[in-house]
């Protein structure tokens, strides 16, 4: 186990569909700074665990703690604003806004503003406003995004589309980021930039990482921690290496496509 | 010179009441009762079409029970001065100060209690159904306004099925371009804010507003307020335009006229409501004729526009004043 | 307690009318998820086809004397009239819009709703018609409640209609096509179920049901009005959410709660109260229970 404080916990979460299991009794620790993957096969459960983590659903029993906090049952505008960001798998961005305002309008609590403010002014405290404009400009230079900088979201090019999510993930300043797919649908070259960024997250931002992800060496070049889920239920957890060599994991791939590797 | 924020807001609006008084002197006796009338449903219609605008067309809430606010609203101010400040001023008399700033003064009390009325009314109906999506909005939206509706009939003091008679009429041309302005400045400031992104947020996807915390109830519960005050002030003007108030305009259908403006004109541009609460309140009136025809060419309309062009007029666009410089201007 | 019971007759009947409008709305909801506001429409339509029909029947028969062969000809006459209605409207309005966003398709069906009623004052007169009599009214008396031949039929006619339609949705290829399809689009059209055609069919059962509601209401209650679908339409799709909506029993159930409550309200309150019953029941639903009575909790997927 890392020594590390830990940031994300799950303890015993356990979250049901009508009569679906979707998430069994799920153990999972994500230390400070880690860079933490999870995978396991189609309708493993997945995504339901970023859902619980993130407030869209409360777990039937079982807690999960953040910074030791238990945050299960808050809103999910609230454990955005205790420090967890995420992205989505099927790409939710505010289409018919711009790049630049899609990170604005997540940076929107960094406005101070009241309605009366609002009502005779247009734009509030201009100062407020000149900063964040800036602060949105560093972040998509940063994702190699600011020449879209006017697009409307929806005509972005799909690995555009998926950094974008990053980029609106991060400007929440979240200390935890929770990434949903995000190389599906790259192509390789893609995919390598992808790797480097989600690292530099680590390594410049001091953020912490959990990733989902099908692309095998994806998971395999960033992750340095592994948990795999099949069924809803962990069957196993450790360093990449042991993983991929895990009988259990191997199992549970079987009749889907092995992890390509 | 680029002039910003509140002195700018500040000098247009002075700009646009200098012109409204001037008009409200000199165009209006020139063209007499009815083409004021004409002029003064625009205004009512244009405040009505961009309030629903900022609920449908920005916040993304399909209300269709916009009608239900208006009701109260003006039955609101109505009751406020035919109980209290009409026989007010009458005590004080029409003589000097009072008889002139009486009136308007005692028109400003009865619209902002109508809006205020209205705006309570929707905070109680926004914070149970705003948690509803879409349709089902839609429909409890219209449930709540045909419930305002009913009590509002069963209630004896504001007149109940005979109708509410004999209001004060204290409604001018400029009182209502006034708010019609009013509502356009505040709507039009309110988008162009961190706010407004928010509430665009909200209305392009809600899940991921909210992931990205963003108190998605708390702004659509704002914008179902203030879009409910403006109803009710709107309401409050056409009570005190008209004299008499009564139940049937304040109907379902009434609140579909509303959604037609703004769907026509384009959901999320305050200019399509504007243009299009404009002519399709001069449309009718134009086509006196065709008055049976008038109804079934606006939902052809309708339905026509959802088939060929669903965002509408301008499809989300603004008027820019860039528009009026001529091009050769332009680099 | 007579007078109770007395009610309770009355709001069967209105019931079992709401109960088949409000089919219509439950089958393409859970097909479409799309609230067909111009549903209540078809059934005034449904209505005056039938007044038509009826006026053209009872003028020929030499014995001028109403039949209840004449019943069954309008009714058969109607609910073909307005399957073609039904099938046109999902055509020309609906069928462009399936990849639309839902709120378009809920306008457009508002729009439809607001052209039927306009056509039909244009077409039909505003004004009130008398509804042909298609069967004399005889009255029974059991003790001091007293019902009518004409609910007999209304609730009988009803009664069977739905035994129909649960036979087509259970028993049949297209019945099963259609659960398969509410279920969902994809995975229907990759078992190579021809989704257009079945969410065509859902329109014409749904409409034709609804004729028939028209008619029985013309023989019920006999002045119709172009506008006459509104409040019904209404009170049947509240009938639809009571009973969950997509769930054909539910509808059912929740039309016979609706017809029972508003006599209730009429007998017991006031007739001004008629129209609000039906929306105070709509919001508590929305707030308490939003999936209805027999409508199960799905959560939204992220
Ligand atoms: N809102 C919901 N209602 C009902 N079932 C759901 C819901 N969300 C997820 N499920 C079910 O829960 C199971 C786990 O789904 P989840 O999306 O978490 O899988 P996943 O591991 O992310 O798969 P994938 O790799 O395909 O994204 C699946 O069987 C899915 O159908
Ligand atoms: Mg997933």
């Amino acid at each position: 186990m890392n020594t590390a404080v830990v940031v994300l916990e799950f303890r015993n979460a356990t979250l049901s569909f009508g009569g679906l299991r979707a998430i069994q009794n799920v153990t999972l620790h994500v230390g400070q700074g880690e860079l933490v993957g999870l995978i396991g096969p189609n309708g493993a459960g997945k995504t339901t665990l970023f859902n619980m983590a993130t407030g869209v659903y409360t777990p039937d029993s079982g807690q999960i703690l953040f910074e030791g906090h238990d945050i299960s049952g808050q809103p999910p505008y609230r454990i955005n604003r205790l420090g967890i960001a995420r992205t989505f798998q099927n790409i939710r961005l505010w289409g018919q806004m711009t790049v630049l305002d899609n990170i604005r309008a997540a940076m929107h609590q960094r406005v101070s503003t009241t309605i009366w403010q609002v009502v005779a002014a247009g734009s509030t405290h201009a100062e407020d406003e000149d900063r964040v404009r800036e602060e949105a400009r560093q972040l998509l230079g940063y994702l190699d995004l600011t020449r879209f900088e006017d697009e409307r979201a929806k005509n972005l090019p799909y690995g555009e589309q998926r950094r974008l999510e990053i980029a609106r993930a991060l400007a929440t300043h979240p200390k935890l980021i929770l990434l949903d797919e995000p190389a599906a649908g790259m192509n390789t070259g893609e995919k390598v930039k992808l790797m480097d960024l989600i690292r530099r997250l680590q390594s410049e931002r001091r953020l912490t990482v959990l990733l989902i992800e099908h692309d095998m060496k994806v998971v395999m070049g960033v992750c340095e921690r592994v948990a795999v889920l099949d069924h809803g239920e962990k069957i196993a957890e450790g360093r990449p290496e042991e993983i991929q060599r895990d009988p259990q994991v191997i199992e549970a791939y079987l009749g889907e496509a092995p992890p390509a590797s | 010179m680029k002039l910003h924020g509140v002195t700018r807001t500040l000098l247009l609006s002075l700009l646009y009441i200098a012109v409204l008084a001037v008009l409200g002197q000199t165009l209006i006796p020139f063209i007499g009762p009815y083409y004021t009338q004409v002029l003064i449903f625009i205004g009512i219609n244009i405040t009505l079409a961009v309030s629903l605008n900022l609920i449908l067309g920005f916040a993304g809430q399909f209300s269709i029970g916009h009608a239900g606010f208006m009701a109260l609203g003006g039955y609101t101010s109505a009751a406020i001065s035919f109980y209290f400040l009409g026989p007010l001023l009458a005590q004080l008399g029409t003589g000097g100060m009072i008889g002139a700033v009486g009136e308007p003064a005692a028109l400003a009390v009865a619209l902002l209690s109508g809006g205020i009325a209205a705006s309570v009314a929707g905070l109680l109906v926004g914070i149970p159904t705003l948690r509803l999506r879409g349709d089902y909005l839609a429909i409890a939206t219209l449930g709540m306004g045909e419930i305002i509706r009913v009590v509002i009939l069963n209630t004896d003091f504001v007149g109940g099925a005979r109708g509410f008679t004999d209001i004060p009429r204290w409604t001018t041309f400029t009182w209502v371009f006034l708010v019609a302005g009013l509502c356009v400045l505040v709507v039009r400031n309110l988008i162009a804010s961190t706010m407004g992104r928010a509430l665009i947020a909200v209305r392009e996807d809600e899940d991921a507003a909210a992931a990205m915390g963003i108190n998605t109830t708390r702004y659509k519960v704002f914008a179902f307020v203030l879009g409910a005050f403006f109803a009710g002030v709107a309401g409050g003007l056409q009570a005190h335009y008209l004299q008499y108030l009564h139940t049937n305009s304040f109907t379902f259908l009434r609140s579909i006229e509303i959604v037609v403006f703004v769907i026509l004109g384009g959901g999320g541009s305050i200019t399509g409501s504007v243009i299009a609460a404009s002519v399709l309140t001069i449309l009718p009136e134009a086509l006196r004729c065709a008055e049976s025809w008038r109804m079934v060419i606006y939902s052809a309309l309708l339905v026509v526009m959802m088939l060929t062009r669903p965002q509408g007029l301008m499809g989300g666009r603004e008027f820019q004043w860039s528009w009026l410089i001529p091009t050769w201007r332009k680099k | 307690m007579a007078q109770f019971v007395q009610q309770l007759v009355n709001g069967l009947s209105l019931g079992a009318i709401y109960a088949l409008i409000a089919l219509g709305y439950t089958m393409v909801y859970g097909i479409l998820r799309l609230i067909n506001f111009a549903h209540g429409d078809v059934y005034m339509v449904g209505a005056f086809v039938g007044y038509y029909l009826g006026r053209m029947l009872n003028a020929g028969s030499s014995s001028s004397s109403p039949s209840v062969l004449n019943f069954f000809l309008v009714l058969g006459g109607s609910m073909a009239a307005c399957a073609l209605l039904g099938f046109i409207l999902e055509r020309a309005a609906y069928r462009p819009l399936r990849r639309a966003p839902r709120l378009n398709a809920l306008i457009t069906a508002i729009g439809i709703s607001l052209l039927l009623e306009n056509l039909g004052q244009l077409i039909f007169g505003a004004d009130p018609k008398d509804f042909p009599t298609l069967v004399e009214r005889t009255s029974y008396s059991i003790g001091i409640v007293v019902f009518s031949n004409i609910q007999i039929i209304v609730i009988g006619t009803s009664i069977v209609l739905m035994l129909g339609l649960q036979y087509i949705v259970h028993r049949t290829k297209m019945g099963t096509a259609m659960r398969a399809v509410s279920f969902s689009h994809d995975a229907s059209g990759l078992m190579g179920i021809n989704i257009h055609r079945v969410i065509s069919f859902t329109f014409v059962l749904g409409s034709a049901l609804a004729a028939a509601a028209g008619i029985l209401v013309g023989i019920y209650n006999p002045k119709i009005d172009p506008l006459m679908g509104i409040m019904p339409g209404l009170k049947a799709f509240v009938a639809a959410v009571l009973g969950g909506i997509g769930n054909v029993p539910g509808a059912i159930v929740g039309g016979l709660i609706m017809g029972v409550a508003e006599t209730l309200t009429v007998g017991y309150l006031s007739s001004t109260y008629r129209d609000a019953i039906t929306f105070v029941i709509l919001v508590a639903v929305l707030l308490f229970r939003p999936t209805g009575l027999f409508g199960t909790t799905a959560r939204a997927k992220v």
